[in-house]
């Protein structure tokens, strides 16, 4: 039985991704914002579209190499957050989340609006707030109780609704006026740009896709597609919906107007069967694009959770249904909440549309700022499939973050100052909240130290000493939450050992093994894996005196994954786990570790750890040419416990009495230690008289806590047969045992002590 | 990350492999009568956790993953005793059915089985629909016949005026081809039918049956824009079918 760990399915395809993201952009937006724009900046707003659709598609340019680079749910809250830390996640975070829940109350308002307009008997704004309310519980019933992809309702809906809009421009461009586009910007360039921040709302089903990122198949593929295609479609659509509509009806009346788009299909569609097409349309668009938020709103709640921004109650999910009911009820009322205000507020859709539009631009502004801030810091685990060529960065970052700050900067102020205080909920939520909970830390130190690597001779202060410095390396591969402890330990002992010359350093990483499969989501696995690592293995190390980093890789196999990292380290050593046995079948240790000793371009050293403390280490000082290392891991290892080590070494009584078989000894572990450069006073010296060496190995090594046994070498055959002691003193032994193989180096044939032993003095 | 060795690979055999999907937020046994049909095969037990389109799937993971795990392992611990060869695999997935498949191309199963309710398999219905497929369904059939001694009803419907006898023959090929591959000939009955209604004809065939075998349909342009919908002979009954997968015929659909 293979007992893996739970895979997530992808199973969202093109279809899917494009009726999450372009559906909800042509969704509502389409049926309001003509009256809204119109009344901005007449005709011209249909500039004010193009001029959105281009802040919007930098943003999804940016944002699209960010998502194939980290394909996990919560959208632009995750990358920022990664990038550059909690803070900032935090303003991210709420700000995607009141971005959404501004922009379902704009929704469903519209909804309102178009119920109410084409039936004469239903009037006034109290009812376009009841319909607004009565739409938006619908919603939120229907996603408490959850729903199942694979029905295609909901792709059937957009279908028809796409229908209705391609006929109303088809048929709306025989009716266009050239007169009505006469007086074309009525409201000048300030008016054009104001309007961009009003209409950019329709914008932000881009995001929806990033926030479900991490069920999206072949996500590298898919992402930059769905993500580039819909704004540039979205865009092109709007704009002619825009000349249409104000070369229909005239800009003044169209602005005054609740339900553009019918007062426009009520010329251009056949009168009543327009209107009532329009309507319908109008009501499945802003049915599902407050689906979609409800949607992606709930993915942000959840991986702010992931990250502990979030409280994770509110992301408990039901016992039945399995939907994250809380966190849907809770945006849902706030939600509820902000269509009400339309009984106060005259302006509310407006209001809205403005408030979530200034959300999402100061987010994708910082989305641009997390580009710029992975590309610098470069960390491992970030490999973006689609990644922006050379000729469009920083080109696009930065124009993208200039271009949403003068898009801001042209809104009115109350909006500016709803805005900001969403900004400062955040601050003060991270501050008063999250900061003691959250561990996550940015890359931004890294990206900030990788420009000073990049550029020592501009800076003055950072000298080249200071960067090539000498680091003694060590690679921990650690999988398993029981023995990371004491990996570690002994990695960071035998690190500090060589602190007088080189600065110790432990290099913690971990491989999910995987396939780069499409429809697998290893990335959250990676994100789980990641957490555990960060959360662990810098609580450990805390105190012990070494710098440590962390590494997360996917690979489809662990050993050359291991072997790989040591290489690009420039490691010194990597340390292992060992479960204790060796494999039955054409392997020694198992695939994974025989590739690591026979492949590691370094000292290797397999650690089976089945003690708490590291007591008074012992080495088999035998013959082989590893042993010497397994002397010096043993001197090492001593260190944590401030012990001498025992150097042990067994001999066969004398044959013929021709030699001192206690002396032979003696000399045997003399030179195992000048080999390994150790001074007499760091060992202790154990030499056993035995027939069979094997037994006897195992009685002496019984008192000692920490076993090293350097891996003989010399055939595949003794090989099989020294693995096996080191297996049966494992089998033994309640404590650990290290299997060593020391660095090969070309042309130094290992030999064992001979003759020449003699001339060891033995002071 | 594993260090213990991995156990080594077996090469692709005449073993058949049947993957049987199981909702792993529900809780489910095997029919004792089911695990004797499965004593020859390599079985992949798929549990699947459903999630709705609201939740991410690593939500439901992270909350469920644990039980998910415990509930797989006892369904597979069930099964360990019985098949030649057990795996186990978890998946959280919004959509069952593309689960089914990507496990099923992954693993190279051969069979997918909807398991039913039954007391004890007595007859196993294999409606043959002509050419396509045919020796898959057979090899299956032979796996599952081996360990017991249950009778199998070959069944095959044709139009009202089949002169040539295609309906005959080929029937008559598939008892040939079960006789050699060491099914005792009066373990089975053969019955061919010429009514419109082919899955009526089907439920109704042979009077009473406890296992059915069908081969795979492609699903339609409509069920591709729709989602798919359950074969009608899948939702009419409550008997565990085998569906066997046309492998020959699968390459040709991937993109």
């Amino acid at each position: 039985m293979t007992a893996d760990t739970g895979q997530l399915e992808r199973n969202l395809g093109f279809l899917e991704a494009m009726t999450l993201g372009g559906g909800t952009m042509i969704g509502a937006g389409i049926f309001i914002l003509p009256g809204l724009a119109a009344e901005g900046a007449g005709p011209a707003s249909s500039v004010s579209f193009l001029i959105a659709g281009f802040v919007a598609l930098l943003a999804a340019l940016s944002l699209a190499e960010l998502a194939t680079g980290m394909p996990v749910a919560g959208g632009s809250y995750h990358y920022v957050n990664r990038a550059l830390g909690g803070v900032f996640g935090s303003i991210v975070g709420w700000g995607m989340w009141t971005g959404l829940m501004f922009a379902s109350a704009f929704y469903m308002i519209g909804f309102g609006q178009y119920i109410v307009g084409p039936l004469p008997f239903l009037d006034g704004r109290a009812l376009i707030v009841l319909l607004g309310v009565l739409g938006l519980f619908l919603i939120v019933g229907i996603n408490y109780y959850g729903t199942d992809e694979s029905s295609g309702a909901q792709n059937v809906m957009i279908g028809v609704e796409l229908i209705i809009v391609l006929v109303y421009v088809a048929l709306g461009v025989f009716f266009v006026d050239p007169a009505n586009l006469k007086e074309f910007a009525p409201t000048g360039p300030t008016g054009i740009v104001a309007t961009t921040g009003t209409v950019f709302v329709t914008y932000l089903g881009f995001e929806i896709i990033a926030t479900v990122a991490g069920e999206i198949e072949r996500p590298g593929k898919l992402i930059p597609l769905t993500m580039v295609l819909s704004v540039v479609s979205v865009t092109l659509l709007y704009v002619v919906i825009m000349i249409v509509s104000t070369g229909v009806v005239p800009y003044q009346e169209l602005g005054g107007s609740l339900v553009p788009v019918s007062d426009v299909a009520s010329i251009s569609m056949f009168g009543g069967i327009g209107v009532a097409a329009v309507t319908f349309a109008a009501a499945v668009a802003a049915i599902s694009s407050s689906n979609s938020s409800i949607l992606a709103a709930s993915r942000v709640i959840f991986a702010m959770g992931r990250d502990s921004l979030m409280s994770e109650r509110l992301n408990v999910t039901h016992d039945r249904f399995n939907t994250p009911h809380r966190a849907i009820i809770t945006t849902g009322a706030v939600t509820g909440g902000l269509i009400l205000l339309g009984l106060q507020v005259g302006e509310i859709v407006a209001l809205l549309a403005q408030v979530a539009s200034f959300s999402f631009l100061v987010t994708y502004a910082l989305v641009h700022v997390a580009v710029v801030v992975f590309r610098g810091a470069d960390p491992d685990e970030y490999d973006p499939e689609f990644k922006l060529p050379r000729l469009m960065y920083p080109t696009v970052p930065i124009l993208g973050i200039v271009t949403a700050v003068v898009v801001v900067s042209q809104m009115r102020a109350p909006v500016i100052v709803v805005g900001f205080g969403v900004i400062v909920l955040g601050v003060v939520w991270y501050a008063v909240y999250a900061r003691d909970r959250a561990f996550e830390e940015g890359v931004a130190d890294e990206a900030v130290e990788g420009l000073l690597d990049e550029l020592p001779d501009f800076l003055p202060g950072s000298t080249p000493t200071e960067t090539a410095e000498e680091t003694y390396t060590i690679v921990v591969p650690v999988a398993n939450p029981e023995t990371q402890h004491g990996l570690l330990r002994l990695a960071a002992a035998s690190a500090r050992a060589h602190a007088d010359k080189e600065s110790p350093e432990l290099v913690a990483m971990n491989v999910i093994e995987a396939e780069e499969t499409s429809r697998r989501n290893v990335e959250s696995d990676r994100i789980d894996h990641q957490h555990a690592l960060l959360e662990n293995v810098h609580e450990i190390t805390d105190g012990m005196d070494v710098d440590v980093r962390t590494r997360s890789l996917v690979e489809p196999e662990i050993g050359e994954a291991i072997v790989r990292v040591a290489g690009e380290e420039d490691a010194d050593q990597v340390l292992t786990g060992w479960n204790g046995t060796l494999a039955r079948d054409d392997y020694v240790f198992g695939k994974t570790l025989d590739t690591v000793l026979s492949e590691a371009p370094c000292d290797a050293s397999l650690a089976e750890i089945r003690s708490d403390t590291v007591g008074r280490p012992v080495a088999l000082a035998g013959p082989g040419p590893h042993s010497p290392k397994a002397a010096q891991r043993a001197v090492e290892f001593a260190t944590v416990q401030e012990t001498t080590p025992v150097l042990l070494n067994v001999q066969p009584p004398a044959p013929d009495g021709e030699s001192d078989p206690v002396r032979r000894g003696h000399e045997a572990v003399a030179w195992v230690a000048d080999r390994a450069g150790i001074d007499r006073e760091e060992y202790e010296v154990k030499v056993v008289v035995d027939e069979d060496t094997e037994s006897a190995i195992l009685d002496a090594v019984d008192e000692f806590e920490t076993i090293c046994v350097g891996l003989s070498e010399k055939s595949d055959r003794s090989r099989i047969l020294f693995g096996s002691i080191a297996e049966r003193i494992s089998q033994r032994e309640t404590g650990n045992v290290v299997v060593v193989r020391g660095a090969e180096r070309e042309g130094e044939v290992p030999d064992t002590p001979g003759e020449t032993v003699a001339r060891q003095d033995d002071a | 990350m594993r260090l213990v060795p991995k156990i080594c690979y077996v090469p692709h055999t005449d073993r058949i492999t049947v993957l049987i999907p199981v909702d792993i937020s529900d809780s489910y046994s095997i029919p004792a009568a089911v695990l004797k049909l499965l004593s020859s095969a390599h079985v992949v037990v798929l549990g699947y956790y459903p999630v709705p389109s609201q939740t991410a799937p690593a939500q439901i993971k992270h909350q469920h993953e644990t039980d998910a795990e415990r509930k797989l392992e006892a369904v597979a611990n069930q099964l360990s005793g019985h098949a030649e060869r057990v795996t186990d695999v978890l998946v959280f997935t919004h959509d069952r059915d593309e689960t089914i498949d990507r496990i099923a191309n992954t693993h190279e199963a051969d069979a997918v089985l909807t398991p039913g309710e039954v007391g004890s398999v007595d007859n196993v219905l294999v409606p043959l629909r002509g050419g396509s497929n045919v020796e898959n369904i057979l090899s299956l059939v032979k796996t599952l016949l081996e360990p017991t001694d249950s009778r199998v009803t070959l069944f095959h419907s044709v139009d009202e005026d089949d002169a040539e006898g295609h309906g005959e023959d080929l029937l008559e090929e598939a008892v040939e081809h079960l006789i050699k591959g060491g099914i005792n000939r009066s373990r089975v009955d053969v019955q061919l039918s010429t009514g419109d209604d082919t899955v009526s004809d089907i439920l109704t065939a042979g009077g009473g049956y406890d296992v059915l075998v069908i081969g795979e349909t492609k699903p339609s342009l409509r069920d591709r824009i729709l989602g798919r919908v359950p074969s009608k002979v899948l939702m009419d009954t409550s008997e565990p079918v085998f569906v066997v997968r046309d492998t020959e015929g699968t390459d040709e659909e991937e993109e």
